[in-house]
């Protein structure tokens, strides 16, 4: 994994926090506490950065060009309720 | 002329269990028709699609079937979505601005499309995604500035609200079957 480095500055309350952690040996030096800490927030917040498929937009192009020249349509298998009854019955939910 | 679509009409074009898909499937290739819709239709349709997913048939050929079985259940959702407004040339119109709403003295930062909804449904009692959808085509008109003649739906209780609804919001909805009548499709 490649590294980029980053200056940041913290208020002191905070770095006091960060090398109180790494005293009592939660993290092995200043560095892998911060970095820790991050990776932390970042998972948290994963939904944000789920990776696209990166051939996503190729294979959509392929789709639309045959749907666009062959059509596409849907239909229910079974006693599904129609696209269109959903809609309204979902708006009953409201 | 310009009409804002409804979910479920654009649904019905693409839908062959639907009543309205004979009728929609001429309305709306009509041309000098302009459809717009707002991006409440966008989640809406994500929406349906996806919990309607297991009991779809999608009607499309052996060589579409293989591509399409390439992407995950939630790309073939937003693939299927995004297709059904690019190919029937519908244009989102964004209407996102910020107003002010005050609770108690405290001023709150809210869209300008839920404040509309909410003004709308003080006095007309809709459900919330109607009222949504209605407030979305105010937006439009007034913000964006884009003359929306009909809000076409197939929704039985919004046609019913049709006086009230142009009446409190200058909105004018019409069935699919009425507009089509309306042009001589």
């Amino acid at each position: 994994m490649t590294m980029a480095n980053i200056p940041i500055k913290l208020s002191n309350a905070d770095v006091k926090k960060i090398d109180y952690l790494v005293k009592i040996g939660r993290f092995k030096s200043r560095n892998q506490a911060i970095r820790s800490l991050i990776n932390k927030s970042l998972e948290e917040e994963s939904f944000l950065f789920e990776e696209e498929n990166p051939k996503f937009d190729s294979i959509k192009d392929k789709l639309y060009r045959i749907w666009d020249n062959k059509g596409i349509t849907l239909k229910f298998l079974g006693d599904g309720i129609s696209l269109v009854d959903r809609v309204s019955k979902d708006r009953e939910r409201f | 002329m310009i009409v804002y679509l409804d979910t479920s009409v654009i649904l019905s074009y693409f839908d062959e269990s639907s009543t309205f898909f004979p009728t929609t499937q001429k309305l709306l290739k009509f041309p000098n028709l302009e459809l717009i819709t707002g991006f409440i239709t966008v989640l809406e349709m994500e929406s349906v699609i996806n919990r309607s997913f297991s009991s779809l048939s999608f009607q499309f050929d052996k060589e579409a079937d293989k591509i399409f079985d390439l992407l995950s259940k939630s790309e073939k959702i937003s693939a299927i979505t995004e297709y059904f407004l690019t190919h029937l040339e519908i244009r989102i119109e964004s209407t996102a601005s910020i107003e002010k709403y005050q609770m108690r003295g405290v001023k709150i930062d809210v869209y300008n499309t839920f404040q509309t909804a909410l003004r709308i449904n003080r006095d007309l009692g809709l459900r919330t995604l109607d009222a949504i959808q209605i407030a979305s085509a105010v937006e439009i008109r007034i913000l964006n500035k884009v003359n929306v003649e009909f809000f076409v739906t197939n929704d039985k209780i919004i046609l019913q609200n049709k006086q009230n609804l142009f009446q409190k919001a200058r909105i004018v909805p019409i069935s699919s079957e009425d507009l089509a009548r309306v042009l001589d499709v």
